[in-house]
């Protein structure tokens, strides 16, 4: 559903993706690890169009991407970014109902979804997102992403911060998406995650690709598991 | 007691226009970070539209629908046209550009209609009595549009679709992009309603001060003031205190001489600013 090719992408001088190629199908849960800086969040920001400029193709149900990234999110693409995700000023209810109002008839049901992911959101509906705690906040991300139904949901980090009760109430969220038949690609350091919500595994190195993986040939003890992510939360 | 009560009424009126203005002011800068210094010649073409509408035998009240849409649609897209390309250039050339364009619709003016004051009358004529004196309804009918104009600018903000894009816009453009936020119609619509607002305070205030090429310097000052005392991007503080400094000036004006009024005011704001400096994060409040 999601292919990238060979993507270069640079910050003044720096050549932060050389080369990424990877693919995420249907209702499909693939993870991207690999240590800080190496290149992660940019691959994803490419994919919205919000990094720098890029070079290579951006795949989408067979479609070349293109253009700003609102209408790479109407074709169905949720991004789900790990930081300044939300509107602080703005109340939780408001922070998800934006997003639904692009679709018309839409507003009501994708805040009832989102409330229906993580009831917590429903009891702080009227306070400002700004407010919630870190935990909340990573939630009111994910139900706004979710309750837009993308085909396809990229997720940044998000069980960093997050205590393991919290990682799991997320990792819940990610499977009924994958169930509904949505592609999840999720950047995460995070096997308490991974293994639950993920069936592949790409580790990035220094903007490439590395290593692929199938995420059930390896136990916590693995190297890869040892250099990559954390056993626990 | 009388004159008091006409120094209030005098204050509301120019606190209303003030704010109309203001309120545009506000708007564009909660969302772009831009002070607009064209608002108050988009004020000045909105006057010189009603004036030739009248001119021309058209009624006042569809005169004003006139400048309002013709400033709101080419003042509001032309001001786009000029700014979208600098977005994300620094904010020097913003200013620039928006002080370029003040000057260019000055110049315009000045060669299309002459320097000298423009006066159309007031459609209402009906004076109400105040004691001994009569004070004339078209001021009053001012405020009350005013108050509605502000009022639908809450209410824009706070419920409509595009208010609230507007909103989400300023306080992280690229999530709203991120979420499928049309960012680029958001910013029309902000420049549209913005140029529109100050199109209704000068299509209304030319039968109270008559209309000339420089007219809008005169309130863009006092509308500057407004919003930086109201706190920058925030609607409801500038709406607040424009009408609570139109009539603290008219008010002072009676117990201070002259120029000890302006003194006064501009002290007030510097208190205001100083009590305001530790919030330094902008976004369009409520």
């Amino acid at each position: 559903m999601l292919e990238l090719h060979d993507l270069h992408a640079y910050y003044g001088r720096s050549h932060v993706l050389q080369g990424v190629s990877l693919d995420v199908g249907r209702g499909e849960g693939v993870g991207l690890v690999g240590h800080n800086g190496v290149g992660k969040t940019t691959t994803l920001r490419s994919v919205m169009g919000l990094g720098p400029r890029v070079t290579g193709r951006v795949v989408f149900s067979g479609k070349d991407l293109r253009g700003p990234s609102h209408r790479r999110a109407r074709l169905g693409i949720g991004y789900v970014p790990d930081a300044e995700a939300i509107f602080p000023d703005m109340t939780v209810e408001d922070n998800i109902r934006v997003g639904g109002m692009v679709e018309r008839g839409n507003e009501r049901r994708s805040v009832d979804l989102a409330y229906e992911l993580f009831p917590i959101l429903a009891a702080r509906r009227r306070q400002l997102a700004g407010t919630l705690s870190g935990g909340e906040q990573k939630a009111l991300t994910l139900a706004r992403g979710l309750a837009l139904k993308p085909r396809l949901v990229m997720v940044d980090e998000p069980s960093e911060g997050l205590m393991p009760k919290n990682v799991d109430l997320l990792a819940d969220a990610l499977r009924k998406a994958l169930r509904e038949g949505i592609g999840v690609l999720v950047v995460d350091a995070s096997f308490q995650l991974l293994k639950t919500v993920c069936t592949r595994l790409y580790v990035m190195r220094q903007g490439r690709i590395t290593g692929r993986h199938r995420l059930d040939e390896f136990q916590t003890a693995d190297r890869l598991v040892a250099t990559y992510l954390k056993a626990e939360g | 007691m009388e004159h008091v009560v006409v120094a209030c009424l005098n204050g509301l009126v120019v606190g209303a226009s003030i704010a109309l203005v203001a309120a545009g002011l506000a708007l564009l800068f909660g969302v772009l970070g831009i002070l607009n210094f064209a608002q108050g010649d988009f004020f000045m073409a909105g006057a010189y539209i009603v004036w030739l509408g009248v001119q021309n035998g058209l009624s006042f009240w569809l005169a004003v629908v006139a400048a309002v849409v013709v400033v709101g649609l080419v003042g509001g897209l032309g001001l786009m046209g000029v700014l979208w390309p600098l977005r994300e250039r620094p904010q020097a050339l913003v200013l620039l550009a928006t002080i370029a364009l003040s000057l260019i619709l000055e110049q315009l003016a000045a060669g299309q209609f002459g320097a000298d004051a423009k006066f159309v009358a007031a459609p209402v004529a009906a004076r109400l009595p105040i004691g001994s004196s009569a004070y004339p309804a078209y001021d009053l009918l001012v405020v009350l549009a005013a108050v509605a104009v502000l009022a639908g600018g809450f209410v824009f903000l706070r419920y409509m679709k595009y208010g609230i894009w507007l909103r989400a816009v300023a306080q992280n453009h690229r999530m709203a992009s991120v979420l499928g936020l049309p960012v680029p119609r958001v910013y029309a619509v902000a420049f549209i309603v913005s140029a529109a607002m100050a199109a209704v305070a000068g299509s209304l205030l030319v039968p109270l001060t008559s209309v000339y090429p420089t007219v809008g310097l005169d309130i863009n000052l006092s509308a500057f003031i407004v919003v930086i005392a109201g706190g920058l991007g925030n609607f409801r503080g500038a709406a607040l205190i424009a009408l609570g400094l139109g009539v603290a000036e008219s008010l002072g004006a009676i117990f201070i001489p002259g120029a000890g009024v302006q003194l006064a005011v501009f002290a007030l704001v510097i208190l205001l600013l100083l009590a305001r400096s530790r919030r330094p994060r902008v976004a369009v409040r409520l």
